[in-house]
């Protein structure tokens, strides 16, 4: 695989398997730099990591580099996110779910149940693997050797009653997933038997949702319909409207 | 060691049944309700409160030391007097409709009623009327709206304009507050208060509560 100089991708490693895979299929697929997941709890903090990136690229890479994410604006994380010289490229949503979904953000609500859907894709799997859900034993015992055993059950019950609220677990399925499976030497049905854990865990239904690579992939080319992607301008940042639109404003 | 001073102590500690024993051991040795509350259990929740906001502690530190404070709170609430000299302030709070995240929500709760104010949650995917209904009917001082996602952090606006068009308008405030939430928002969409983290929404609301109060 070549590097494009002319491109590089900054990527949520909630993006991986799906980047990767759709990366090694291309003809100079551009250069991707992952970062952590879960940076999106703490806005601030994932705001500094992307502008921290964004100046460090800007010194070493030529003039008229763009710098794509693959990212939404994520809990406001890339807000005001802006480079000196450099175009950024922010798909046109506010979260991760519309890229794996391959829609527009205009069509989320629908697909989420308004909200009540918990989205699983491989990315969020590897992801919960480590959390509380996952691990609740390991939890409570943490908890009850720091704050006694009565404290340790109203903590695991306080902070697994949010998953109530929920209707669903849905696992974002790609068509390629199989063959994705196969290419990680997962055993076949790896993804959709983790997400079928989380949600028996979760003590929710489990469903599929068909997901598409065509935004991830329209991204990975360079994102340039301005309908889906929108384009920052060196000097430039992006905000979001009160109405929820994202826009590029001058930032000085 | 003084009762008080032990109870919040071991009130920031999270024990639960140690706090409401010394509660019940300071009424036996003839310290009055009031200042059990306030130099006992809101004296314990206050530093829990600063300390959580400084990242010295998490949400598991914050939710133990909340359910000790609830623990004193339930053996002085028929003991408090019922006059408005000790109502410091009503707070209606939910999180805004569509969403379905509270575990911040609830962390303010617990902090606001750590200061003495009158909470009534009406927990998550809260539709915008119902904050205003809810308000009317307890006659609240401040709506608390809060929004973990930037999608749902949009409907705050119908919050506002339901309130600017009901008999509260002009009396009642709206605060807003969540991880997407910025001060540049709430003044955007014309809410009253911006609270960039729990602690802040406590210290914030009742002193807004207590400035009604001359």
């Amino acid at each position: 695989m070549s590097c494009s100089p002319d491109r590089i991708i900054l990527a949520c490693e909630v993006f991986r398997n799906e980047l990767d895979w759709l990366a090694a299929r291309m003809d100079n697929p551009p250069p991707i730099h992952y970062l952590e997941m879960g940076l999106h709890q703490s806005p601030d903090q994932l705001n500094k990591t992307v502008q921290a990136f964004v100046d460090d690229v800007e010194h070493h890479y030529a003039p008229g580099l763009t710098i794509l994410f693959a990212y939404g604006l994520c809990g406001q994380g890339l807000s005001g996110i802006t480079a000196k010289k450099a175009t950024l490229i922010l798909p046109r949503v506010h979260d991760c779910i519309p890229l794996l979904l391959g829609i527009d953000q205009d069509d989320a609500g629908k697909y989420s149940q308004n909200g009540s859907t918990y989205w699983q894709s491989p990315g969020w799997v590897n992801y919960a693997d480590s959390e509380l859900l996952r691990n609740k034993e390991r939890f409570f015992q943490e908890y009850k050797e720091k704050f006694g055993e009565e404290n340790a059950r109203y903590l695991m019950d306080e902070q697994l009653t949010w998953l109530k609220n929920y209707t669903a677990v849905s696992l974002i399925r790609w068509t390629e997933l199989d063959e994705m499976e196969k290419e990680l030497t997962k055993p076949p049905g790896f993804f959709e038997a983790e997400a079928r854990c989380f949600a028996k865990e979760a003590d929710l239904p489990f469903l599929q949702t068909t997901g598409s690579d065509n935004y991830l992939r329209a991204l990975l080319s360079g994102g340039t319909d301005e309908r889906r992607f929108l384009h920052i301008k060196p000097g430039y940042s992006v905000v979001l409207t009160g109405d929820g639109i994202l826009e590029a404003v001058y930032s000085n | 060691m003084s009762v008080l001073t032990e109870m919040s102590e071991m009130l920031q500690k999270g024990k639960t049944k140690e706090t409401a024993a010394l509660v019940q051991k300071a009424l036996d040795e003839g310290v009055s309700p009031k200042e059990v509350l306030d130099e006992g259990l809101m004296a314990g929740m206050n530093i829990i409160g600063e300390r959580f906001k400084n990242n010295d502690i998490f949400i598991p530190e914050v939710l133990i030391a909340a359910r000790a404070m609830a623990a004193g709170t339930d053996i002085l609430r028929p003991l408090l007097s019922g006059g408005d000299a000790d109502h410091k302030g009503t707070i209606v709070i939910g999180t805004i409709k569509d969403d379905l995240h509270d575990i911040g929500k609830n962390i303010v709760g617990m902090m606001m009623e750590g200061k003495g104010l009158t909470v009534v949650d009406l927990g998550n995917n809260v539709q915008p009327a119902k904050f205003i209904e809810a308000a009317i009917e307890h006659k609240a001082d401040i709506i608390g709206v809060s929004a973990m996602l930037t999608t749902t952090m949009m409907h705050m606006k119908d919050v506002v304009a339901d309130l600017n068009n009901s008999e509260l308008a002009g009396k009642t405030k709206i605060m807003v507050g969540g991880a997407p939430l910025t001060q540049a928002f709430c003044d955007q969409i014309g809410a009253h208060f911006y609270a960039q983290d729990a602690t802040a929404a406590a210290d914030q609301a009742i002193e807004y509560c207590l400035s009604l109060k001359g």
